[in-house]
């Protein structure tokens, strides 16, 4: 659902381009935050610029833990843009793909996750022509910050009530359900308060074809997260401090 | 760890070359949307270096290789942008404290 440009209005790709940037500013701030506390003395040794031998040790252990999470980011969206390059068939000559929201924020927390899925944005934009550049703040507010963020509570509410594997496999399904859906959802409001299309009409359009990606996307989102698992990938690991 | 998210970027890799061959060429969701309410020709597509995951170079005729390459670069884009992130991020922190 990837929006070109010629859909939006100025007003809309701009304000979305906005509500976008504060969401993924926060996360990227959210990121740095839980880093650094994974090294309070580093901070406070830049600060009071402080040197001893074994602040330099713990020194050497944050840097491996940064570039660890951040090769584990990298890992992940690599993915997610392959996968999104494979469309399935789905019903009656429409085809659909992984959208990976799900993936990117079980795997890396919520944070890193938007993340990941708006850098793939911006690269499919960029180089792809995947999505249009104008509507790429549209973009990334349905799939990253709607897709990924805030569907990520689902889940993690899901799974706190239940916490049980059941609970699990539960809040992935659903999550990764509602974060095509509800990313279909505001896809087809943004376009229609462009003056594109009725409202009426392209909101139900959109649901009713995204509800049966979102099948797909909620088996394929277990799957991938088995599959992470199994090649011993920890999910949302090595930074717990992200919640 | 790190073994780890080689292994994964292997597997991204993997997928490129099934997507190449096996992907559907039918239109995704908002197109489908879009050409049955009648908006599809208001979207314009904007200049780029691989328009539907192709290289658009002339001497590029089989289609699936084509999108193989592109794929991989995209793959290796997406990663090298994390992995440049996490050195400068780790370095700056490391500056900071030598300050």
């Amino acid at each position: 659902m990837h929006i070109p440009d010629g859909m939006l209005d100025p007003k809309i790709s701009t304000g979305s381009a906005f509500a976008a940037a504060a969401v993924i500013g926060y996360c990227i701030a959210k990121v740095r935050q839980s880093l650094a506390a994974v090294l309070p003395e580093a901070v406070f040794a830049g600060i009071g610029g402080v040197v001893s031998t074994v602040k330099s040790g713990v020194q050497k252990t944050f840097s491996s833990v940064a570039e660890n999470h951040f090769a584990r980011m990298g890992a992940i969206a690599s993915l997610i843009f392959a996968c999104q390059m494979f469309n399935f068939p789905v019903a009656s000559g429409t085809s659909g793909h992984l959208l990976g929201g799900i993936i990117a924020s079980v795997a890396l927390g919520p944070f890193s996750g938007a993340i990941v899925i708006a850098a793939v944005l911006v690269v499919q934009s960029i180089f792809y022509g995947d999505g249009g550049l104008m509507a790429l703040g549209a973009n990334i507010l349905n799939m990253a910050v709607i897709g990924s963020f805030a569907c990520y509570y689902i889940y993690y509410c899901i799974h706190r009530i239940f916490r049980n594997p059941a609970g699990y496999y539960a809040g992935v399904g659903i999550s990764s359900f509602f974060s095509v859906l509800l990313a279909s959802v505001f896809c087809a409001v943004e376009i229609a308060l462009s003056g594109t299309v009725a409202l009426d009409q392209v909101v139900p359009a959109m649901a009713s074809i995204h509800s049966v990606i979102g099948i797909y996307e909620a088996l394929l989102t277990i799957i991938g997260l088995e599959i992470l698992r199994s090649l011993k990938f920890e999910l949302n690991g090595d930074l717990t401090v992200e919640k | 760890m790190k073994s780890s998210a080689r292994n994964i970027f292997l597997v991204s890799v993997l997928v490129v070359i099934l997507a190449a061959v096996f992907a559907s060429s039918f239109p995704d969701g908002l197109e489908k949307v879009a050409k049955i309410l009648g908006f599809k020709h208001k979207g314009t597509s904007s200049p780029s270096v691989f328009i539907d995951y192709n290289l658009s170079a002339p001497f590029m005729t089989n289609g699936i290789i084509s999108t193989v390459i592109a794929g991989f670069i995209g793959v290796f884009i997406v990663y090298a942008v994390f992995r440049l992130a996490g050195f400068l991020i780790s370095r700056s922190f490391s500056n900071k404290k030598a300050a």
